[in-house]
């Protein structure tokens, strides 16, 4: 059986992952947790309620008064602040405000990222990379009861008919600052959570917490992936 | 007596004791006059008249009597601070409080508690030794207590290891007491009305005369108000939240945010916490009233108004912290709920002493702090309006310490530990 | 929970924001030590209306906002940007 430690890379919720019943796969140098076990009960729960930790994905972080100019540059497309928009190579950009870029990928096909980790030099002096792939975790809270959920932790109104698929709020979730990313996995509703990777364990343990009255569960990749389609 | 009693209850006429003798209109003149009817006013007012027989004296105070801070804070009287200047002034203020009750024949309800101020991190700690090193040079009853100890101690307290701010122990200082707060404000407002002060209450203070401020800033000769003008020989400005506009009134301006602070209190409760608790990582602070009332407060509030409003979230926040430290009060019910307005200093240490204008002296920057320095304040006012001369316990605090770049830093011990 | 609107991000909760005082005149380098003191330490506090910085935490955003501290209303409020430019470099 794999275990985790034997991956060069691990998440910062890992013990927790394990102590919830991972099994493990490789993907970007990282051990993830590809199931809990019950693949077919995950993956309908997914559709209903469920997290998982996606920290293992890769993504990067664009900064500066030039980052809108550098970044068109290489071929980007960008949005408006607080909007997502979906690359080529289905890397998501997300502007977190007329300077700032985030970078999300769905897998470990990151094309766009490595192409910008290269193209990037110091001499790009106005647009910075920002160390997102270790500063942040990432998880992913889907289903019908995701939007219910949230209310319970965030401020800002996530029902599906406001928080339109790919709009971003920057926000404090159960007192922490998150970005939150609406990122529909096929046709099911999803937020992204991108926050400090600090504190990846108490927000883990807060939305453990909050879903239990819905009867969320936590999933594996596997059943994120299924959902994708 | 108790058939007295009975029939005193069941009568429908109570009379109302004659605390403070009413002054009728104001006098055209008086030697001194007090602007401000909280405890700072009213204790300078009572230790004119005591310490030094000078009972021409006003206190004009815009609202009632302790209706300001004096009558909104949370009552803890402790001298367990960091720096050599706060500790003999909190203590000496402490010295006086004891005898209060005495002094005035009547009931403060001071109550010793001991006073805990938790510490959840290693630097805590080491600050805490620090503090406790300064106190007991100073001789005041002040220690270092360690988990195992401290649990023994407080056991109401959650000791659990798996939470964001573990207990790792407490600075420990046995005098740390709770007061009534009204009752300090009546006492000092009675026992100066009864030796010839005269208590304005709804007169607010609009402007003041000032001779000769030509190119310099003058002299206080007047004061006007709600009421018409009266001439003074002293002034004394003791307005806590509205220090800022009294003082712009009077030609200055100070280094000080006017910003709320709330507290509350929950049902009475039978006794179960002696202790006052207090940490500064949670922001928290606990004690329980002589009625069962848990009295409960935090941090400032994070950005200013002039307004007395309570707000949920603020309570939210101090709830979920409360909870960290006493799990078990999660079903008590909150009662009341309030808020006053504090001066607050870069260094949280308070004004005192002269100002910019001749005959015109201050008492302000009190922010979260000030209730226990009530009757040292009054004493060292008194002295300074009586002979002109600033106490070497205040001289640390004049306001000129801003312009010589020689501040107090007295942060680490006052926020949230009040 | 007040609501301040974030010129960035919109209608947020007053909570994520911290306020940075009121927008102010620096004073030029060579200024008398009065000027420095009252620059360094005293404040208006204000009592009407104010403007003052703001920041909005999750998004290390800084703007302007005009209240009213009698009222805890806000007024308005700019990105900072916009407020230079109406206001000039030196409010
Ligand atoms: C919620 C809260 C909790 C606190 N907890 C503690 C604590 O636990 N321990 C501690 O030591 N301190 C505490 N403090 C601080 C303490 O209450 C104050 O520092 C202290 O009471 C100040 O007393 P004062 O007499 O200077 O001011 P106040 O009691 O506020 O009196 C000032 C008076 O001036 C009057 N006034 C204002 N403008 C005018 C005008 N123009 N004309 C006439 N009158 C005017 C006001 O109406 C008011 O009555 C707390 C404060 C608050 C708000």
């Amino acid at each position: 059986m794999t275990r985790p430690e034997e991956f060069q890379r691990r998440s910062h919720l890992y013990r927790v992952c394990r102590e919830a019943g991972a099994q493990w796969r490789a993907m970007n140098g990282f051990g993830v947790p590809a199931h809990y076990g019950d693949v077919g009960g995950e993956t309908a729960a997914a559709a209903r309620l469920a997290i998982a930790d996606l920290t293992a994905l890769p993504r990067a972080g664009y900064k500066g008064w030039g980052m809108a100019d550098w970044i068109r540059d290489q071929g980007v497309s960008l949005p408006e602040p607080n909007r997502a928009l979906r690359q080529e190579d289905g890397t998501l950009a997300c502007r977190l405000s007329s300077g700032e870029l985030l970078l999300l990928a769905d897998d470990d096909q990151a094309a766009l990222i490595d192409r910008l980790g290269h193209a990037w030099s110091m001499d790009d002096a106005v647009c910075f990379p920002v160390p997102r792939a270790d500063a942040s975790a990432r998880l992913v809270v889907t289903g019908d009861d995701s939007a219910a959920m949230m209310a319970k932790m965030c401020g800002v109104d996530l029902r599906s008919h406001r928080f339109a698929d790919h709009d971003i709020a920057q926000t404090s979730v159960a007192r922490m600052n998150v970005i939150v990313l609406r990122h529909d996995r096929g046709a099911s509703l999803a937020y992204d959570l991108i926050f400090d990777s600090a504190s990846a364990v108490y927000l883990w343990g807060c939305l453990v917490d909050a879903m239990a009255e819905f009867g969320g569960r936590i999933v594996g990749l596997n059943a994120i992936d299924a959902l994708r389609g | 007596m108790p058939f007295a009693l009975l029939k005193y209850g069941l009568t429908r006429r109570h009379s109302v004791p004659d605390v403070f003798p009413e002054p009728g209109e104001l006098k055209d003149s008086y030697d001194i006059v007090i602007v401000g009817g909280g405890g700072h006013g009213l204790a300078t007012a009572y230790y004119l008249a005591v310490d030094h027989g000078i009972t021409d004296v006003a206190v004009l105070e815009r609202g009632y009597i302790g209706g300001g801070n004096t009558g909104r804070n949370t009552a803890i009287i402790r001298s367990n601070y960091l720096t050599p200047e706060g500790v003999k002034f909190y203590d000496e203020s402490i010295r006086l409080y004891k005898d209060l009750s005495n002094d005035f024949d009547m009931n403060i309800l001071y109550s010793e508690r001991g006073h805990y101020t938790l510490a959840h991190t290693d630097s805590a700690i080491r600050t805490m030794r620090w503090r406790a090193e300064v106190n007991k040079h100073f001789g005041i009853e002040s220690e270092l207590v360690m988990r195992g100890e401290l649990q023994k101690m407080v056991p109401q307290l959650d000791y659990s290891e798996d939470v964001r701010y573990p207990i790792l122990g407490a600075l420990y200082h046995a005098p740390g007491a709770i007061a009534r707060h009204d009752a300090v404000a009546w006492g000092y407002g009675a026992g100066a009305a009864r030796r010839g002060v005269h208590i304005h209450q709804n007169t607010e203070v609009t402007g003041f005369e000032i001779t000769g401020a030509n190119g310099h800033a003058g002299r206080v000769t007047g004061v006007k108000t709600s009421r018409g003008t009266v001439r003074a020989g002293r002034v004394l400005q003791a307005v806590a939240g509205m220090s800022g506009e009294v003082a712009a009134m009077a030609g200055f301006r100070l280094p000080l945010k006017t910003v709320p602070l709330q507290a509350c209190v929950s049902q009475p409760l039978k006794p179960f916490l002696d202790a006052i608790v207090v940490s500064g990582s949670l922001h928290v602070y606990v004690s329980q009233s002589s009625r069962g009332e848990l009295v409960m407060g935090g941090s400032t509030d994070p950005y200013g108004v002039y307004m007395t409003r309570s707000t949920l979230d603020w309570k939210e926040g101090l709830m979920a912290h409360m909870l960290e430290l006493l799990p078990f009060i999660s079903e008590v019910k909150l009662l009341r709920q309030w808020a006053g307005m504090t001066d607050m200093t870069p260094d949280f240490a308070p004004i005192m002493g002269e100002t910019p204008v001749d005959n015109y002296y201050i008492d302000a920057g009190w922010g979260t702090w000030g209730f226990k320095a009530t009757p040292v304040c009054g004493k060292e006012n008194a002295r300074m309006l009586a002979t002109g001369e600033v106490g070497d316990l205040i001289q640390p605090f004049a306001l000129q310490r801003y312009h010589d770049f020689d501040l107090v830093g007295e942060k680490g011990a006052a926020s949230v530990g009040h | 929970m007040k609501i301040m609107p974030c010129p960035l991000n919109g209608p947020r909760n007053i909570s994520e924001f911290s306020c940075g005082g009121e927008v102010e005149h620096l004073p030029p380098p060579d200024c008398d030590h009065a000027t420095w003191i009252d620059y360094v330490y005293l404040e208006n506090n204000t009592r009407g209306i104010v403007r003052e910085w703001w920041y909005h935490t999750p998004t290390a955003y800084w703007f302007v906002a005009e209240r009213d501290t009698r009222t805890d209303e806000i007024l308005r409020t700019w990105p900072a940007g916009e407020f230079l430019a109406e206001f000039g470099e030196r409010r």
